[in-house]
């Protein structure tokens, strides 16, 4: 009987986002409700197989539960990201196709890195992988995909009006929608579970996702600026790459000063950080 | 995993290779994308129009009343100017490659119109970016040549620099070098057809020092005579703040007819008009008003000055269409050009 419970469980279970972890804890739930249903079963005077039955049938069907439950856990989560997949897809088809035949520019890298980054989020949104860590597989995917459709963003400049204004506002559509997910994905779908300090978490992974979005676009910006006026890339262009390095080691050390409970230093590097950026933001604008 | 999921992946797959596939058939080489007319023409003194236009990237030269072209350059070459003698019988062209960062040389063409007779006269290892013909003297061909190209700066593209105005005679087959000013830039050139001097325009940063100085020194018309190049002189306006670019010379009118920037369209877009300037009665008018980006006056036979409209200034490719009007500015019309578009 167990057994039975089990698959049926699992089946439910498989429809949701869940990880190794909450899955475990999410078939516990379910199981126990499931015995409790089958011993009352049992006690009005049905036949073990009867109530076994019975049980199962009471609760539903497995994939409708299993949605619901996906749809309660992580609300319009796997719409946005199907989505997202969708939209990039056909952005990476028709800005490919507008630039082969208005300008005569295949860009076939681009094309295979943005099908690739799209296919891969819808597979695993359609197929999730629990063994492995959605949130750094997911915001690795999504901050890939904000880097390359936002360089797509800037290649539907070079084409003719009015497809450049077209295709650049459904590049920034998408890359929005990328960016909303990286926020969901950290903050609010997959806390991290090593951090006891939940709400602090919260709060330092908001304040450093905002930093990493503005440096990721300045740095983008530059390296278009450069490209528009040099005739030839150079090996100073890594330079560029400084800031979002930075950013990711003060990332890195502000989580390990939470999870160690180290709340103030963590805080303060955080405000030294957006800080520094304000400054720096200041002196650029006016400077110039 | 699922079957439906195996199906949308395997078409997408699918249509990614072929897109690919079509990449590697419909991708085009840097140098066959130029298509149609060019802002490079020259109106003859009997009144036929010299004018270039590129098919895939091939530049055709033609002239009017002429079906086929006068020459045919292969893809990775360009005209980058061309003129007419003032007797209408010869027309000469600079040709340069059109990756001026692999080669910058320049070669020069004469056709003798009578017989269509093309022969190249002269191949120099840098840039000539214009040529005139002397109005005086039919064998004494001047052009502006580039010693340097080069970008100064390291985010800047590389650029023709360092110009001087020299000459080639024709028939004695002889090189002359009048200016040595090695000028940042220097661009429609005109020989006078009276005095033994040329007229320019440059940069008016004789007098500068500092890096800011020399970025709002104006543009501006100079006559240079040959004999003496360091008593160059400004003719355009000197009261005038803004930059003047193209011009011609009109010198029984004593007038200037130039370009300069009009107005700020849509998009933050300049607009590029045509103005006269009379050097008697320092009055300036504005000639047109299209809101596009007029350029290359030429006085005609007909006593009409023609002019070049891009009608896509600033967007990733031009549209050029030549105009004509009279010289007061009125009666603006299209010159159809047999071989644009065909």
């Amino acid at each position: 009987m167990t057994e039975v419970f089990e698959r049926f469980v699992n089946g439910i279970v498989k429809q949701t986002d869940s990880n190794h972890e909450e899955s475990m804890d999410l078939s516990e739930e379910l199981l126990s409700h499931l015995h409790c249903s089958y011993e009352d079963l049992l006690n009005e005077g049905y036949s073990k197989e009867e109530a076994m039955k019975m049980a199962m049938m009471n609760f539903g069907d497995e994939k409708e539960i299993g949605k619901q439950l996906q749809q309660a856990m992580y609300p319009y989560r796997r719409g946005m990201m199907l989505i997202l997949a969708g939209a990039s897809l056909i952005f990476a088809f028709s800005l490919y196709l507008l630039h082969l035949f208005t300008n005569g520019d295949a860009l076939m890298i681009w094309l295979v890195l943005a099908v690739f980054v799209a296919a891969s989020i819808m597979t695993l949104t359609l197929h999730p992988i629990q063994s492995l860590n959605r949130r750094l597989w997911m915001n690795g995917l999504l901050i890939s995909h904000i880097f390359i459709f936002a360089y797509g963003g800037l290649m539907a400049a070079y084409l003719d009006r009015p497809y450049s204004n077209i295709a650049s506002i459904f590049s920034y559509a998408v890359v929005l929608l990328a960016i909303i997910l990286v926020y969901r994905t950290t903050i609010f779908d997959f806390p991290s579970s090593k951090q006891l300090l939940q709400k602090d978490a919260k709060w330092i992974h908001f304040i450093n996702i905002t930093i990493g979005i503005i440096i990721i676009l300045i740095t983008l910006f530059f390296l278009w600026a450069f490209m528009l006026f040099a005739a030839e890339m150079q090996a100073a262009l890594l330079l560029l790459l400084i800031p979002t390095l930075l950013w990711m080691i003060s990332y890195a050390v502000q989580m390990r000063l939470l999870a160690a409970r180290h709340k103030g230093a963590a805080y303060t590097l955080a405000i030294l950080q957006v800080l520094l950026i304000g400054v720096t933001l200041v002196i650029w604008v006016y400077g110039i | 995993m699922k079957k439906s999921l195996v199906f949308l992946l395997g078409s997408i797959a699918f249509l990614t290779a072929l897109f690919v596939v079509l990449g590697f058939v419909f991708d085009k080489d840097e140098n066959q994308k130029q298509n149609g007319l060019t802002e490079v023409y020259s109106v003859s003194s009997d009144g036929k129009i010299a004018y270039v236009v590129y098919e895939k990237g091939q530049a055709n030269l033609y002239m009017t009343l002429q079906e086929q072209p006068l020459i045919q350059l292969p893809v990775e070459k360009e005209i980058v100017d061309l003129t007419f003698s003032e007797d209408g019988k010869r027309l000469a062209f600079a040709v340069t490659n059109k990756d001026r960062e692999q080669d910058a040389e320049t070669d020069i063409h004469v056709v003798q119109l009578d017989s269509l007779e093309d022969e190249q006269i002269l191949s120099v290892d840098s840039l000539i970016t214009e040529v005139a013909f002397d109005p005086k003297n039919p064998e004494l061909l001047f052009y502006l040549q580039a010693a340097t190209f080069t970008n100064y700066s390291p985010v800047a593209s590389k650029h023709p620099h360092d110009f001087d105005v020299h000459s080639y005679h024709l028939k004695e087959q002889t090189h002359t070098q009048y200016t040595d000013m090695k000028k940042y830039s220097m661009a429609s050139l005109q020989v006078s057809s009276k005095d033994k001097s040329v007229f320019v325009q440059m940069d008016d940063d004789e007098n500068v020092e500092s890096a800011d100085e020399v970025f709002s020194s104006s543009q501006r018309i100079f006559e240079i005579p040959l004999d003496d190049p360091d008593g160059k002189s400004i003719i355009s306006s000197p009261v005038q703040e803004e930059d003047i670019y193209d011009f011609t010379l009109l010198p029984e009118r004593q007038e200037i007819i130039y370009q300069a920037v009009a107005g700020t369209g849509k998009n933050g877009i300049f607009e590029y008009e045509l103005f006269v300037f009379n050097w008697k009665t320092y009055q300036t008018e504005q000639l047109t008003a299209l809101k596009e980006h007029a350029s290359k006056p030429v006085l005609g036979p007909d006593a009409k000055i023609y002019f070049m409209v891009d009608r896509n200034f600033a967007g990733r490719s031009p549209d050029y269409h030549l105009y004509r009007m009279n010289m007061d500015g009125r009666n603006v019309e299209k010159v159809p050009l047999e071989s644009v578009g065909k």
